[in-house]
């Protein structure tokens, strides 16, 4: 008996000759483009040691009050904006009647950051009725 | 100790989001939400912490060192305000004040972080001698 070892179709005579690995004149390394060298004055910039380290001004997230309870997210937006308007109000009456912090400079302060808060409040205000009126059309 | 109509929880509220503010690299707006919060609350470790890290971010180590000293003269065996505390002395070439930092450090930190600070050192180091 006569076993054909040949798969049909798939005759060595068939094969495609594969492509000459000596390309002659028009070697591989020729196409490739190479990265130029880095050129690094010295170790202090190779190991970026004249660069502050982002663990110099790393902080992790503030302690959580033990009296502040998981909320969800709406809730605590919510708890957040009703947070802001009270200080907002309370900054406007301590102007009116010269209460508040005694200092021009935390005055200063503190009323900087409300302004930021609100700005950040209005901003956040504006991307959640874009989305919801994205989502609605 | 906080003003009258502060709470804990508002700090915090507010904190977060200086928090996420300096994670995403907005030293700036983050150093104005902790400074209204020092001024609310000018015993808050955590954001007289962050306030210091703010300054260093945004280049301005000697705004930083109030704070970071008035942290470490509550509590001097802090070791993150210590290595903050170096940093800033390194960004302003104060070398030889970084390396009694340094000294104080040396056997406290992980070898991973002592030599990271060693390397700081001696490259601040040697560009003063330069």
């Amino acid at each position: 008996m006569r076993v054909n070892y040949t798969l049909p179709g798939f005759l060595p005579s068939d094969l495609v000759p594969a492509e000459s690995t000596r390309a002659g004149d028009n070697p591989f390394r020729a196409r490739m483009q190479l990265a130029p060298a880095p050129t690094l004055a010295d170790w202090k910039s190779l190991l970026r040691l004249d660069q502050p380290p982002p663990a110099a001004f790393a902080i992790g997230p503030p302690p959580r009050p033990p009296s502040l309870e998981a909320q969800d997210a709406p809730a605590r937006r919510l708890m957040w904006r009703q947070m802001l308007d009270r200080q907002v109000v309370a900054l406007e009456e301590n102007a009116s009647t010269g209460a508040g912090p005694a200092d021009s400079n935390d005055k200063r302060a503190l009323a900087r950051m409300l302004t930021l808060l609100m700005r950040v409040r209005d901003v956040e205000g504006e991307v959640a009725s874009r989305y919801l009126a994205e989502a609605g059309s | 100790m906080q003003r009258s109509n502060w709470t804990e929880e508002d700090v915090y509220l507010i904190a977060e989001l200086g928090h996420s503010l300096h994670m995403q690299g907005h030293y700036r707006e983050a150093a104005v939400i902790f400074q209204g919060l020092v001024a609310v609350d000018p015993e808050n470790r955590y954001c007289l912490d962050a306030l210091a890290a703010a300054w260093l971010a945004l280049g301005k180590p000697e705004r930083a060192f109030a704070h970071i000293n008035s942290l470490l003269a509550r509590e001097p065996a802090d070791l993150s305000v210590r290595v903050r505390r170096l940093e800033a002395y390194l960004q302003i070439g104060k070398t030889a004040a970084a390396a009694m930092d340094f000294a104080f450090l040396e056997h406290l930190l992980p070898a991973g972080e002592i030599r990271r600070l060693e390397l700081r050192l001696e490259a601040a180091r040697q560009t003063q001698e330069k």
